[in-house]
């Protein structure tokens, strides 16, 4: 509920308020040194007036009721007056989710009767300073003079809520932002009006002593809070799925403008700001909604400022949520083909001398096509334009050459001796066919054609288990631009960069092994492959 | 990196020799002069070229036969400038991609950077440029020429290689090789696969320069 005060000056000023009267410095509302009250939006029926001969009235809705003093929603007193008439309940700032009881009662615990309900809904919420009309008051009424009166479409709408008449509870659900009123006779005889205040019951409106109780309300009731900028998402998604973050005024009456809206997503070790495009201006009650798939853990933060009671509030808000960032499918990124054998490949033909050294087998290991990779682009939401792996492709088997030498029917093969005896030109024993066979079998285990866990191909695929790439894949995100072929490529040229930065360090494992398992291999077989030296 | 690799390779090397001799390491001054008499004798085979019955010999000692066998590799290599049978080029190619000698490596050079040249030539020798800079790599001639431009050009890597050395690259090889593969890029002349060649050099050369400076460091567990 929009809360405007206006300065009314002494009780001996003018007998109506001029158009001027509603600009200038509005005061605080516990600046009581001079009468303060509410004007209760631009809405009632008719604005006030000073009052007329017989009656205390400072406003007037159509005419049927009126109260001089009510509490704005933050509970702040809007003049004063003792508490007499109280109504509690929830704030109806806002839409209710729910209905609720709303009680009203007397201070002094008298009876009350007569009691009616209204539900008010203010259909504008600001006050801009513009002079308001002066006409006449529609009949009934009598009084001839013109007053101020606002537009209709300006006017403050007001249902009663006829089931809630005679009760001094009323259970109602607020379709709006607005105010629940009620309207009671006091043992007395008094008759007096009470809005819904939030747990504090400040009473309202007397129609005499109006003026003269102000003080003693403002010091009862709390000043109201600030309105603050709420930012909120929930606290966690997983990676694709929508997440929608919600950014709103606490005061749902008030108008505030974003002008900034920051993002900071982390994901594996890389961290992305982002700027995203601030909506402005949002209108009272709204919500400004970041609707898009969630990608990567997130804080964001939002700045905005509001006009709040003469002054320019600086707003600022902030939430974060967590991202569930692997595709389970992702959990092991290993080999899940065999090595294909492929043949002699660049083995060495011929290898009848050492000197230039003699590759028997060469395990050549294949990088995934990463070109084929598929990727999605948050092109909505708190993570736009941050784009991530949405399925990879997997790693091609590894190739396995051997050298045909070591096969029979190879002349190398058969100019082996099938008994032991021979010896080469450096005087060592020639391996026989046999040994060679059995070398076969070693150089076959050594690539890794048997699968063995001590081979090029086993070494590779527990360096796979234990460097988890899958897992780098699956937290990888970009925030590069472009188009979705731009951005795919520059990707996949991220995910081979890690996988070449692994594979150099597996190739410093593998040498280890070679420099390890051959000598050893050649060793057992206990004589000489080569025919010469 | 790669003074390590081929320090290391070159004690791998002897360890492979010792262990299949066993016993009985002939003294050093009769292995050099038969070394010196075989590489002779292996250099004249490769110089005249297929075919020969004791070719497959030659090949291999050549490999070990330092600066004199590069000038015979540079030799037999030159052929692939003029060369477009890919069968032939890749058998020549299996034979000297991992001898690394400067003579070598500047007859690859010209051949990738001549306009004029076969342009599968073009393509072999961008492979094994690559080959003799890097050890780990492993070039193929599918993917060296048929890479399009921004994608990723798929070169495995490869272990059980043994590097032989001839003379030792100029120190400027990379740089040198990466100028030639950026002069075809820029250019608009060259033959597609020429092109793709290209690309994958220098991809190759710049993903080597990110791999040394983000070395992997493996969990610890």
């Amino acid at each position: 509920m929009s809360v405007r005060w206006k300065r009314l000056g002494s009780a001996s000023a003018a007998p109506y308020p001029s158009p001027e009267f509603f600009r200038g410095v509005i005061p605080p509302p516990d600046s009581l040194a001079e009468y303060a009250e509410l004007y209760f939006t631009r809405a009632a029926g008719c604005c006030f007036y000073l009052p007329r001969s017989g009656t205390d009235a400072w406003e007037t809705y159509d005419g049927r009721w009126r109260f001089g003093v009510v509490m704005d929603d933050g509970g702040r007193p809007e003049a004063g007056v003792p508490a007499v008439l109280q109504l509690t309940g929830e704030r109806t700032d806002a839409p209710m989710a729910a209905p609720a009881d709303f009680t009203l009662s007397a201070v002094d615990g008298g009876l009350l009767s007569n009691v009616r309900w209204w539900f008010m809904q203010p259909m504008a919420n600001t006050f801009n300073g513009d002079s308001i009309p002066f006409v006449r008051e529609p009949p009934p009424s009598t009084f001839t003079l013109p007053v101020p009166r606002y537009p209709d479409a300006q006017r403050t709408t007001v249902v009663e809520l006829t089931e809630c008449a005679t009760q001094v509870t009323c259970r109602y659900q607020a379709p709006a932002a607005g105010a629940v009123v009620a309207m009671a006779t006091l043992a007395d005889g008094r008759v007096l009006g009470a809005r819904a205040t939030p747990a504090l019951a400040c009473g309202v409106a007397g129609v005499s002593g109006l003026r003269a109780a102000g003080r003693s309300l403002a010091a009862a009731c709390e000043p109201p809070a600030p309105p603050t900028l709420k930012l909120e998402c929930p606290s966690s998604s997983t990676r694709g799925e929508k997440i929608a973050c919600e950014l709103r005024l606490s005061d749902a009456t008030l108008v505030f403008s974003v002008s900034e809206v920051e993002v900071y997503a982390t994901s594996g070790t890389s961290g992305f700001s982002i700027v995203l495009s601030a909506p402005g201006p949002i209108a009272a009650g709204a919500v400004y909604r970041m609707e898009g798939p969630a990608v990567a853990t997130t804080r964001l933060s939002a700045k905005g400022t509001v006009a709040w009671r003469g002054q320019t509030l600086n707003l600022v808000g902030s939430t974060s949520f967590v991202v569930k960032e692997r595709p389970r499918e992702l959990d092991e990124y290993v080999m899940t083909l065999a090595p294909k054998a492929d043949g002699p490949g660049r083995t060495t033909k011929f290898p009848s001398t050492n000197r230039g050294g003699s590759t028997l087998g060469l395990y050549r290991r294949q990088p995934p096509l990463f070109d084929s990779l598929q990727i999605a682009t948050a092109a909505t939401g708190p993570n736009r334009g941050l784009s991530y792996v949405v399925s990879v492709p997997g790693i091609p088997a590894s190739l396995i050459n051997l050298t045909f030498a070591i096969f029979p029917g190879d002349p190398w093969y058969e100019a082996h001796p099938v008994q032991p005896g021979p010896l080469n030109d450096a005087g060592v024993l020639i391996c026989t066919r046999s040994k060679i066979d059995d070398l076969r079998l070693q150089a076959e285990r050594h690539e890794g054609v048997t699968l063995a866990s001590n081979s090029h191909y086993g070494l590779d695929q527990a360096f796979l288990r234990r460097v988890k790439l899958g897992a780098f894949i699956g937290a990888h995100v970009s925030n590069v631009a472009g188009s979705p072929d731009q951005i795919r490529r520059q990707m996949a040229l991220e995910l081979m960069q890690e996988w070449s930065r692994e594979d150099a360090y597996l190739w410093i494992l593998q040498r280890a092994f070679d420099a390890k398992d051959v000598p050893a291999m050649l060793a057992a077989l206990g004589c000489s492959i080569y025919l010469k030296d | 990196m790669g003074h390590i690799v081929r320090t290391t390779f070159r004690y791998f090397s002897i360890a492979l020799a010792i262990a299949s001799i066993g016993v009985g390491v002939p003294k050093a001054n009769a292995q050099s002069d038969k070394d010196q008499h075989d590489c002779k004798k292996a250099i004249q085979i490769v110089a005249r070229g297929k075919p020969d019955k004791k070719e497959e010999w030659a090949w291999a000692t050549v490999l070990g036969c330092g600066a004199a066998g590069g000038v015979a590799a540079r030799d037999a290599w030159m052929q692939a400038r003029t060369e477009v049978d890919t069968r032939s080029l890749e058998e020549l190619y299996s034979r000297l991609w991992s001898f690394r000698d400067s003579a070598l490596f500047n007859a690859a050079h010209g051949i990738f950077a001549d306009a004029v040249a076969s342009p599968q030539g073009r393509v072999y020798s961008a492979m094994l440029l690559v080959s003799l800079l890097f050890d780990a790599q492993d070039p193929t001639y599918e993917f060296f020429s048929s890479t399009k431009s921004l994608d990723i050009c798929r070169t495995g890597s490869v272990a059980g290689r043994i590097v032989s050395h001839g003379g030792p690259l100029p120190s400027d090889a990379e740089e040198r090789t990466r100028r030639a593969a950026q002069t075809i890029l820029h250019g608009s002349t060259a033959p597609a696969i020429v092109v793709s060649a290209a690309h994958c050099v220098d991809q190759g050369i710049r993903m080597n320069e990110w791999v040394r400076a983000h070395p992997y460091t493996p969990p610890t567990r």
